[in-house]
């Protein structure tokens, strides 16, 4: 099937555009008062300018493009790929950005990241393990594909019919079960008819995509909205922000695949029920701060881009028509009695990634860790927080590792399982 | 080893960790253009110091080399000053990003070179102070800016940066490190350069040319209680430029800035287009600060008077109503919008350039009259004429600045831009101005027209400090 996936060269109309001007440098607001925070983990921690927001990726995309550097030299290969792939993919810099550059530069990096694969000179050697691992599992980490639903016999038998469908993912699958099974407790303590994909539940592909594969998601894209398609579920339901994005954005943005069911990230599905007065929860005694992922957050905007000029000129960027979910999960998480909310200095479209994106938790793990610290960090500084709480089980791991590598008081959790704990039964 | 291990491994063992270095093309190629026409030029090696000794250690490696050493701090000076003429070692001072101490009771402040606007601008808001941002990118050092005489939001009433230093750690050329003003005299000490020599003055203005700045002490005003933007409008530059004289000699105003019609739209209009009939040429605004009431109306009073004492005499001058939003942006900096070239740079395409001047403000006209032909008449594509001018403290002068965007991946848009620009400063020069930060196709015409005497003394004070021509050589065009 085809794609709809531009080369480099297409982007080089918008990643030309960019200026240099260093904005995506740090999250800055004139205020008053003025605000300024660091927000791009990468070049926070590499500190070169090669590395540094999205103006980096400018140089290097032209870099590729042109014949800057000679990507035949071993050396410069390993360089590059080290550039490349070390970004997070969180898009604190896009959210800077004011130029026309700015709705592409996520799909942008990845198409980088595409292009150097298609060289040889990606994946990382840890992505390539655990691309294999998708390819051959299905899931990245490994584990035997019969055993994806193994943290349900705890809960419930299979069953894969209903009127709502709870995707998994890999990770709450295999590594963060314990958001699985809340999601599951709370799906059933909310009385919902719901089933799962059981065997037929393969990765979404985000662990691909990100690291700038095309066909082999492709073929993880149409097995899953087959099956989800054929077998007649109203509603999708995923804890977890990648698959989230995956599903309710990239499946019809790249292959035209489109979900008959309407795709929820659970805190969207909780909140529709709290609207709906279904909601009752009860007092979790707590003071907690939030963190966006950023799959759920900036990643989740919807760009208006005057793509043929009618409204000013061919390709401009004109504004952000729709935010990602910045408030839903805010909203579930102020309506537990009990719970004390505190917002960390780096919120919404400026929050400071996780680290763990884009393929760095495997690929360039020190990165990914110090990321993590500095934002559990963050919420230290924040007087007696106890609980930060995201809703991602990719976050939670990194953040709860960094969390541990401190030794902080800062307990990192998922929004489900603070709901199943608010939920009466 | 061969040369380039050497000098790589000397480099990592002096900033203490390889991470700290690289000769890699990859991160070479990032340091090696910036966004004006200027062709890019790699360094050989990037290096990230964090203290000034090892800045010293750095600096005494490139002269046992003979090996250029460019100082770079983000690079945004639209002059490509950063860009190595003769590859070398680019310097990158970003790790050196302390504020060093804020000073109430004396109001200075220490700052390293790697401090950003948007940093330092945080800090002070804090504590209830200010500088002269300018509208340049929030990540830009301040120290780069001041050393290089910028011009920010209180150059009407306060002067250019360059007139805040009250004090200043350099590494020279050679790797001494020296004080100037009274820090020389006890360390602790940041309140001013004078009553000793302005030796501060041989680093400033420089272009990195002649040491590494490590420590800045600058002047930081309080924010006052009270302001009032007064925005006002003219047909022409005679007439904005005769209430603009006439006004500033009151030093009323923090700033008191005027831009043509083009550099008013957001974005820039690329290419050229005609100015809409009816739509005055040149608009303008005064920021008015006081600590009291009676201060503020006292200076509304007297902008007032001006412009109605001017009407009578036939000056188009007027008093304008603008939009609240757009009055913030005049003192709401340093600015998103201008700082992130959204207004430069957004339709024109990635690149951007100036001849940025200081120059009489009884020569403004006649120079953008000049501007324009070339702009509009002489350039194969027709440019916006986007102008601006800004009354500077003391006498008559100020900056005289054509902003100039253009396409950076459409090389014959490219040339004709930096054609006009190249024409521009030639012409403005001839006038008595004076580019600022000057790119080298600049200052090889400033130095054309110099003074013999000046470029004499120059030269020597260039050759005593720096024996070996290491510092960004090429910049000022004499070395
Ligand atoms: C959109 C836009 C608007 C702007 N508006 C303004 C404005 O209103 N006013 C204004 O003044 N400027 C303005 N600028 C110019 C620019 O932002 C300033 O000159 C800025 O302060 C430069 O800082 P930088 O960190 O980018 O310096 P760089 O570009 O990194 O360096 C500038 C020069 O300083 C030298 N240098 C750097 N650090 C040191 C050091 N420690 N010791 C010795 N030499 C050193 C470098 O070698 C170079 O020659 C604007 C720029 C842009 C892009
Ligand atoms: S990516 Fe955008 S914010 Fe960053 S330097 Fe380029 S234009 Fe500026
Ligand atoms: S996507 Fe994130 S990590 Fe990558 S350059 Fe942008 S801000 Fe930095």
């Amino acid at each position: 099937m085809a794609d709809n996936f531009k080369d480099l060269k297409w982007y080089s109309q918008f990643f030309r555009k960019c200026s240099k001007c260093g904005t995506c440098k740090s999250a800055y607001s004139y205020g008053p008062p003025p605000t300024n925070a660091s927000i791009c983990p990468q070049g926070d921690y590499f500190k070169l300018d090669s590395y540094y927001g999205s103006r980096a990726k400018s140089f290097l995309g032209q870099a590729i493009l042109e014949n800057r550097v000679d990507l035949t030299d071993p050396a410069v290969q390993e360089d590059m790929q080290k550039a490349v792939f070390s970004c997070t993919v969180c898009g604190g810099c896009q959210t800077q950005c004011q130029l026309d550059y700015k709705p592409w530069i996520i799909d942008y990096i990845e198409e980088m990241r595409h292009n150097l694969v298609n060289r040889g000179i990606g994946p990382t050697k840890a992505e390539k393990i655990y691309q294999d691992k998708v390819i051959k599992d299905h899931n990245p980490y490994g584990e035997t594909h019969s055993s994806r639903f193994n943290w349900l016999k705890d809960v419930r038998d299979l069953k894969t019919d209903g009127n709502t469908v709870y995707f998994a993912g890999c990770t709450a699958s295999y590594r963060r079960t314990e958001i699985a099974k809340s999601t599951a407790s709370v799906l059933t303590k909310l009385g919902e008819d719901w089933g799962v994909m059981g065997e037929n539940e393969y990765c979404c592909g985000s662990p691909l995509l990100r690291a700038g594969l095309r066909e082999e998601p492709q073929k993880l894209a149409e097995h899953n909205v087959d099956y989800l398609n054929d077998h007649g579920f109203k509603t999708i339901v995923t804890a977890c922000a990648g698959c989230y994005k995956v599903l309710a954005k990239e499946y019809e943005k790249w292959w035209g695949l489109k979900l008959k069911a309407k795709v929820l990230h659970t805190a969207e599905y909780l909140e529709e029920k709290m609207k709906k007065g279904e909601l009752k929860l009860s007092n979790v005694p707590a003071t907690v701060t939030y963190h966006d992922p950023c799959h759920m957050g900036r990643h989740m905007n919807h760009y208006e881009v005057d793509m043929d000029g009618k409204k000013q000129w061919k390709g401009s960027y004109i504004q952000i028509d729709k935010p990602g979910l910045y408030e839903t999960p805010r909203n579930v998480l102020k309506a537990i009695p009990g719970i004390q909310f505190k917002e960390m200095y780096r919120n919404r479209d400026n929050s400071y990634c996780c680290g763990a994106g884009g393929g760095i938790k495997a690929s360039y793990p020190d990165v990914a860790l110090e990321t993590a610290k500095t934002r559990i960090k963050e919420a230290e500084g924040l007087d007696s927080v106890q609980k930060m709480v995201t809703p991602c089980p990719f976050c939670v791991t990194n953040l709860g590792d960094a969390s541990r590598a401190l030794g902080s008081k800062v307990e990192v959790v998922d929004l489900i399982q603070l709901v199943d704990q608010a939920l009466k039964k | 080893m061969d040369k380039k291990e050497r000098i790589y491994k000397t480099l990592s063992q002096i900033v203490g960790d390889e991470k700290w270095v690289s000769n890699s093309p990859v991160d070479c190629w990032a340091y090696s253009y910036d966004m004006t026409y200027k062709r890019p030029q790699m360094p050989n090696y990037v290096v990230l110091p964090k203290t000034p000794e090892e800045i010293q250690s750095i600096l005494r490696l490139a002269n046992a080399e003979k090996m250029p050493v460019v100082p770079f701090t983000a690079g945004t000076n639209i002059g490509g000053l950063c860009v190595p003429e003769q590859g070398g070692i680019l310097m990158d001072l970003k790790r050196m990003d302390e504020i060093i101490e804020i000073n109430e009771e004396v109001r200075f402040a220490v700052i390293e070179p790697g401090v950003s606007q948007a940093q330092f601008a945080q800090e002070l808001f804090k504590r209830g102070y200010r500088f002269g941002w300018p509208v340049g990118p929030p990540s830009a050092s301040v120290l780069a800016c001041a050393i290089h005489h910028g011009i920010g939001g209180m150059s009407g009433r306060y002067g250019l940066n360059s007139n805040h230093i009250t004090g200043m750690e350099v590494v020279r050329p050679t790797g001494e490190i020296l004080m100037c003003g009274s820090p020389a005299i006890r360390r602790d000490s940041w309140q001013s350069c004078m009553p000793l020599p302005r030796f501060d003055g041989l680093f400033t203005g420089t272009l990195g040319t002649t040491g590494v700045v490590t420590k800045l002490g600058v002047f930081i005003p309080p924010v006052p209680d009270y302001v009032h933007i007064g925005t006002f409008a003219a047909e022409n530059l005679t007439d904005m430029e005769m209430f603009m004289r006439t006004f500033s000699k009151y030093e009323y105003a923090d700033d008191l800035t005027a831009i043509s019609w083009w550099l008013s739209q957001v974005p820039i209009p690329y290419p050229y287009v005609e100015k809409p009939k009816g739509a005055p040429e040149w608009t303008g605004y005064c920021t008015l600060y006081a600590f009291t009431e009676k201060e503020l109306e006292n200076k509304v009073d007297v902008f007032n008077k001006v412009i109605k004492d001017l009407g009578k005499k036939g000056n188009t001058i007027k008093a304008t109503d603008v939009p609240e939003e757009s009055k913030k942006g005049r003192t709401q900096l340093p600015s998103q919008i201008v700082g992130s070239t959204k207004n430069y740079c957004k339709m024109g395409g990635g690149g951007i350039a100036w001849p940025g001047t200081f120059t009489p403000s009884n020569r403004w006209v006649a120079v953008y009259n000049l501007w324009k032909e070339i702009y509009t008449k002489k350039a194969k594509i027709a440019l916006s004429p986007s102008t601006r001018v800004t009354m500077y403290r003391g006498c008559h002068y100020g900056m005289l600045r054509l902003m100039t965007p253009f396409p950076r991946d459409r090389p014959e848009e490219e040339a004709n831009a930096a054609w006009c620009i190249r024409e521009a400063a030639k012409v403005l020069i001839d006038a008595g101005g004076i580019p600022y930060k000057p790119p080298t196709d600049f200052a090889r015409e400033i130095n054309k027209r110099a003074d013999p005497g000046w470029i004499d003394l120059i030269c020597d004070i260039k050759d005593m400090l720096d024996p070996n021509g290491i510092m960004n050589p090429g910049k000022w065009g004499v070395r």
